[in-house]
């Protein structure tokens, strides 16, 4: 038996729970280590003075303020109105300075990333949006002025991208279901304000081999009333006034690409906005 | 808790039960000394464990009816004023109530520096109170299993019962508390 083992045996030898063994073993150590010894005996004393301490005679007055208390109740059943009352004044709403200054902070930072939009609020519609049969069908959607093939779009995922209720198309029966369009930008912008999380318009862009893909991001950057942001290597965003959306359907014509929603399409789209967010995805053909 | 107060406790429950009024008032008087003790060397402060102890008995008056077995009382009791004793500890502690008065604090008034002996300085009271002070000191789970085995003499099951743990955990957390106690002690040994 060592030093380090005595005293978590103080207590079973203080209670004789210990086997013959253990007590002559813990017994002899006493005798060979003197600063045990003294460890031991002031493990006593602590317990003797345990069990000298003298019970304080309970306050003269308390049974009486005990019995008047519980009278008060009876007289005064109490309402349920009262009871609450009672049950709020028994909570106790004090906290901690750093609990208080810890909530404050999460609170704080919480707002702060809801502001710069890093936390979507409110959170995205649902990505199935039910189908009937009076929306339009995908061929209405996915047009654009030109001759080129339209791609039919599994608009579901386009009604993900704004909290706006898109009319969701049935998918054209040629389409083969699954392809999943991450529609919402997954990096940031370095450019402030294009962080968007809901863009007013989305487009796909199918790249073809024939498309001058370069060309058509050197149009984007030369108009100047555009802001163009690249938070990925397949988003584009574009930040322009209402009256160029023109501009983007004519730089689109000939490409094979969809734009949601219908509305795009027309002349008066956001007519009433300061500004118009488009979101371009770009997706290579399998 | 001895078994003849365990007796008289449940006669007394059942008495009240039936109607008998006058039975809480005995039931009180039965068990206030240990109560008030109890809360006190849990706060240390006799205002507010007689506060605490009068909040206690008047929760029991209310919520009697939650006790299933009268032969339980004693049991009951203490887990009903552990909690209330906790309660109360937290909100003191959150309000500063302890940040001033400690054994080892030079401005207690019973301050002992190293090689003085209590003996001479200190009266039986005195020594008592800085015996309390010590075990209000403690970590809450501590000064629990130190009050109802050491000050209340209860024994190891029903301390298992009322704190909810096995025996052998009792005991070893028991142990730990006194080594703990002894710590804070050994200046006034």
């Amino acid at each position: 038996m060592d030093c380090a083992q005595l005293p978590s045996l103080y207590t079973a030898r203080l209670d004789q729970e210990l086997t013959q063994e253990e007590q002559a073993a813990f017994d002899g150590h006493l005798v060979a280590c003197a600063d045990c010894a003294r460890q031991w005996r002031l493990f006593q004393a602590t317990m003797d003075r345990l069990y000298d301490l003298e019970p304080l005679p309970a306050p003269p007055d308390l049974l009486p303020g005990i019995m008047a208390a519980v009278e008060r109740r009876k007289a005064f059943a109490p309402t349920w109105l009262a009871r609450l009352l009672a049950w709020w004044q028994r909570q106790d709403f004090s906290v901690s300075v750093p609990t208080a200054a810890g909530t404050v902070a999460t609170a704080m930072l919480l707002a702060v990333l809801v502001k710069n939009s890093m936390i979507p609020w409110p959170l995205a519609a649902p990505l199935e949006a039910p189908v009937t049969d009076s929306q339009p069908r995908a061929s209405q959607v996915a047009g654009l002025v030109g001759d080129s093939p339209r791609l039919p779009l599994p608009d579901a995922t386009l009604a993900a991208t704004s909290p706006r209720r898109y009319q969701a198309p049935i998918v054209a029966p040629d389409f083969t279901p699954g392809h999943t369009y991450d529609t919402v930008p997954s990096h940031r912008s370095s450019l402030p304000g294009l962080n968007m999380q809901r863009p007013d318009v989305l487009v796909v862009f199918e790249v073809n081999q024939g498309d001058d893909l370069d060309s058509f991001l050197a149009d984007c950057n030369s108009q100047s009333s555009w802001r163009v942001g690249y938070p990925g290597r397949d988003m584009m965003l574009l930040e322009l006034p209402p009256c160029e959306l023109p501009r983007l359907r004519e730089l689109l014509a000939g490409k094979s690409a969809a734009i949601a929603p219908v509305a795009a399409l027309s002349p008066d789209f956001a007519q009433d906005l300061e500004s118009v967010k488009v979101a371009i995805r770009f997706r290579q053909p399998e | 808790m001895p078994k003849q107060e365990e007796n008289e406790s449940a006669e007394l429950v059942r008495a009240l039960r039936n109607g008998d009024d006058r039975a809480f008032a005995d039931l009180v008087r039965l068990h206030q000394g240990r109560i008030y003790n109890l809360a006190l060397n849990y706060v240390k402060d006799e205002e507010e464990a007689k506060d605490l102890t009068q909040d206690i008995f008047i929760t029991v008056h209310r919520s009697l009816a939650s006790l299933r077995d009268e032969a339980k009382f004693g049991a009951w009791l203490y887990q009903l004023a552990l909690n209330h004793c906790r309660n109360r500890y937290k909100r003191l502690q959150r309000r500063g109530f302890f940040r001033s008065s400690s054994v080892d604090d030079p401005d207690y008034p019973l301050h002992l520096t190293d090689g003085e002996s209590p003996e001479g300085l200190l009266g039986r009271r005195d020594q008592d109170r800085l015996v309390r002070l010590a075990i209000a000191e403690l970590a809450p789970a501590e000064k629990e299993i130190i009050l109802l085995r050491d000050i209340e003499e209860l024994s190891y099951d029903e301390i298992g019962d009322i704190l909810a743990i096995p025996l052998g955990t009792v005991k070893s957390k028991l142990n730990r508390a006194r080594l703990a106690l002894k710590s804070r002690l050994e200046k006034i040994l």
